[in-house]
């Protein structure tokens, strides 16, 4: 499948058009975030303190007095870090995971699942509450353990389309020829797994967003100064009776963020989809 | 037909409001009995943050628990409004000229609430309670310098102490230091927590921990009988609840009060919200043994690139006085040495001086939730250090693991700098210079968590606590405030203020600025 068709699929879903402008507009925010900022996101001014939004801070100030809009703006940068960072942790090793015991099957695939299956009987977020306290309170550890908990979702959909993939007869045609294991994996069975794992990474950089929002709200995930949404959500929730500004624009950021990767994900499913196909 | 309707209708609301401007003062009655006062109100409902964790006084170490005990228990001798030692269960004392032996004449007419009566013998037996590591005491550096104690005759009674100790009367102000009743401690044991039997104003009636402790008027008490009857403790630990149950009436005092609430609570009606001083100073700990903070010239420039009027004002809603010594004001005998005035071109200046102009790191060990908008004041402190090129990595810490981390001794610590507060129970300088910046009080012995080692300082302190004249005292404890602020081994913050909220029908209430507040003489005005 070419990125041609896949295009060709996507343009007619309206919704997941607008996702990907949402993605997109969040990538180039990331990108550019020190030419987009109005001002340097770390600039304390204690006495302009929760100030309400304004001509000159269209966002209002937090509860340092810094400018808000400008926190956001750099707050992409780590939400997409954040989620660039973890799904390669989880695709990194939940695919090969995933393949090698679908293919296989046996012993490998019961040792495999069921270590996944012990992975995932923990709440995700409890889970890498867990990794985090025990690999020391960091943005860099808290997109670890989103990455590690992510690994058996990879691993269970890598499994069963292998499962279906290899029954198919240039597979078993491969192994008639004498090629390797490990070759047909990589020649024959990844490549058919991409459509999967691009819906699914998709999908899941949303759920990392989220993650690690709800881990900084927890003080778990990145430490002050940093402007991570969750975080400021996080230090903003005090005066959330006096100055809602504080804690509305960065909520709402990843409100919109998660909104979009979402919409997104759902119509790469649906174009990628070959029973969806006419 | 419908003008009628209409007139009927007028004529109702006319009268009705006519009744309404009619109606009598419900609560006095023509008639009333001239034996009942007319305000039948008094009872009394408290909400603290947190539970008592005890209620021996001998074993509580927080404040909630000692405003608990102290209606229950009385100490030998108490303050008063301007910190002068006033006589309480004792009557009179007589110190011997080399400060070892205390006389103290007692009251005769005091009896606790089993019925033993308060004597010399009581007063022994207490001591020795406090004294016997059997006991568990948490606040025994408040006692341990007391060596015997021996009746002299019913009513006199001498402690003879193991070193002079300049503020040992003070010390004796102290709630943990309270008298108990012998007997309940025969009966009770380890259970007079449950059954505490002191000679206070008032007694314990009811305690379902968790949920309220009930105070009852002790009939028999020797002191000025109290307005009110009962008194009912509610633990509340959530800030907005209290503030919620305050406003709609189901309690009468609050504490703790949030300061960003204190503006829009002032403005409640039938409120009546108190702001007072507190002695707890908040400090950020230096480590002064690690390069390069051994160096005098960086610990001031940490202290001039703070703004802490601005911390005080913004962060803290304007509860709190920014420090200007080592001691507060209402500490015997403070002298204003500082401050240390905002200025970050003069901290840039003194850094590049020490040899770092472009800076250094630094990793800065705070709490959360423990003192007054901790988190935020640590934000802010990262914010001004990195303004003079300090680069500042925060470390968020639970309360207990925290500890743990600052006590550790110089071979195994790990520290920089550290976000403490520090409240002593009594007024006198000694407890806080003393654990504080004495160098033998460094961990695990005491409080000097930052190893401060000068050898003058320590000179003084000593000579400020084994010396009895108050001028020597004040000419000691002067030297050592000036020495200790010029060595800057803190960067020397705020005390914090305190905000209570009552009805505002309610007076005589005592708030004490070691966070205490105290109904003994409360009323209700209407």
């Amino acid at each position: 499948m070419t990125f041609k068709t896949i295009w060709r699929q996507l343009r007619r879903n309206k919704l997941a058009l607008f996702g990907l402008a949402i993605v997109v507009t969040f990538i180039l925010m990331a990108i550019f975030a020190p030419w987009i900022a109005p001002d340097d996101p770390f600039d304390q001014n204690l006495r302009q303190s929760v100030e309400a939004p304004s001509s000159e801070n269209p966002f209002g100030r937090d509860e340092l007095g810094r400018d808000i809009l400008s926190r956001v703006i750099y707050g992409s940068r780590i939400s997409l870090t954040i989620g660039l960072i973890s799904v390669g942790i989880g695709v990194a090793v939940g695919v090969p995971l995933g393949a090698i015991s679908g293919y296989f099957g046996g012993i490998v695939d019961l040792l495999v699942q069921r270590l996944m299956d012990i992975m995932l009987a923990f709440p995700a977020m409890l889970l890498a509450i867990v990794l985090v306290s025990i690999l020391g309170k960091n943005l860099t550890n808290a997109m670890i353990a989103i990455g590690i908990v992510s690994i058996p979702m990879y691993a269970r959909l890598v499994r069963s389309s292998t499962l279906s993939i290899k029954e198919n007869d240039f597979v078993q045609a491969s192994k008639a020829v004498g090629r390797k294991d490990m070759g047909i994996i990589t020649a024959h069975i990844l490549p058919n797994l991409l459509s999967p794992i691009i819906v699914q990474s998709t999908l899941q950089v949303a759920s990392a967003i989220l993650w690690a929002a709800g881990l900084g709200f927890l003080g778990l995930g990145a430490q002050a100064p940093i402007p991570e949404w969750g975080a400021m959500l996080a230090s903003g929730r005090d005066f959330i009776r006096h100055a809602p500004h504080v804690v509305f624009f960065p909520g709402l950021a990843i409100m919109i963020t998660v909104f979009g990767l979402n919409l997104l994900g759902d119509g790469l499913r649906d174009a990628l989809d070959p029973r969806m196909k006419l | 037909m419908l003008k009628k309707w209409i007139l009927v209708l007028s004529l109702v609301l006319v009268l009705g409001l006519l009744a309404g401007c009619d109606e009598p003062a419900p609560d006095v009655p023509d008639d009333a009995d001239p034996d009942v006062p007319a305000d039948v109100r008094d009872t009394l409902i408290v909400a603290q943050g947190t539970d008592v964790e005890d209620l021996d006084p001998h074993g509580i170490a927080s404040t909630p628990a000692a405003i608990v005990t102290e209606h229950i228990f009385d100490t030998l001798v108490t303050h008063d409004d301007d910190f002068n030692i006033v006589p309480r269960l004792a009557t009179d004392w007589e110190i011997s000229d080399d400060g070892l032996e205390y006389i103290f004449e007692l009251r005769d007419d005091v009896v606790f609430t089993d019925g033993t009566p308060f004597n010399a013998e009581v007063v022994k037996f207490n001591i020795e309670r406090l004294l016997d590591p059997e006991t568990q005491v948490l606040l025994r550096s408040y006692i341990n310098m007391a060596d015997t104690a021996e009746v002299i005759d019913e009513h006199t009674v001498k402690i003879n102490l193991k070193y002079p100790h300049a503020p040992f009367l003070s010390r004796l102000t102290a709630a943990s230091n309270a008298m108990v009743s012998p007997a309940a401690v025969e009966q009770y044991g380890e259970d007079l927590s449950r059954n505490p039997i002191g000679t206070g104003a008032y007694m314990l009636s009811d305690w379902v921990p968790g949920t309220e402790l009930v105070l009852e008027r002790n009939p028999d008490y020797w002191g000025p009988a109290p307005e009110i009857s009962t008194i009912i403790f509610r633990p509340v630990p959530e800030d907005s609840t209290r503030l919620a149950m305050l406003e709609a009436g189901d309690v009468d005092v609050i504490v703790r009060v949030p300061p960003l609430e204190y503006d829009r609570l002032s403005g409640v009606d039938g409120l009546n919200v108190v702001m007072a001083p507190s002695t707890r100073a908040i400090y950020v700990g230096i480590n002064v043994t690690v390069d390069p903070l051994d160096d005098v010239r960086v610990r001031q420039a940490l202290n001039h690139a703070i703004d802490k009027e601005e911390i005080v004002e913004v962060i803290l809603s304007g509860a709190g006085r920014p420090l200007d010594s080592p001691l507060l004001p209402e500490m015997f005998p403070y002298r204003q040495v500082g401050p240390y005035e905002f200025d970050p071109e003069k901290a840039r200046e003194l850094l590049a001086e020490a040899g770092y102009p472009d800076g250094f790191d630094l990793t800065f060990h705070h709490p959360e939730g423990r003192y007054l908008m901790d988190r935020r004041i640590a934000e802010a402190i990262q914010g001004y250090l990195g303004d003079v090129g300090v680069n500042v990595t925060l470390e968020t810490m639970e309360w207990a693991a925290y500890l743990a981390f600052i006590r550790k001794p110089i071979e195994e610590t790990e520290t920089n700098i550290f976000l403490l507060g520090w409240g002593p129970w009594i007024f006198d300088g000694d407890q806080m210079l003393y654990p504080m910046f004495l160098s033998e009080q460094a961990p695990p012995a005491g409080s000097n968590y930052g190893f401060y080692e000068n050898p003058l300082v320590d000179e003084y302190l000593i000579e400020g606590t084994s010396t009895t004249d108050p001028d020597e005292r004040t000419a000691a404890y002067g030297s050592a405030q000036e020495l200790i602020w010029e060595d800057a081994p803190w960067i020397f913050l705020h005390s914090e203020e305190q905000i209570v909220a009552m009805n505002d029908a309610l007076g005589g209430v005592r708030i004490l600025p070691i966070e205490q507040v105290l109904f003994h003489e409360a009323y209700w005005t209407r």
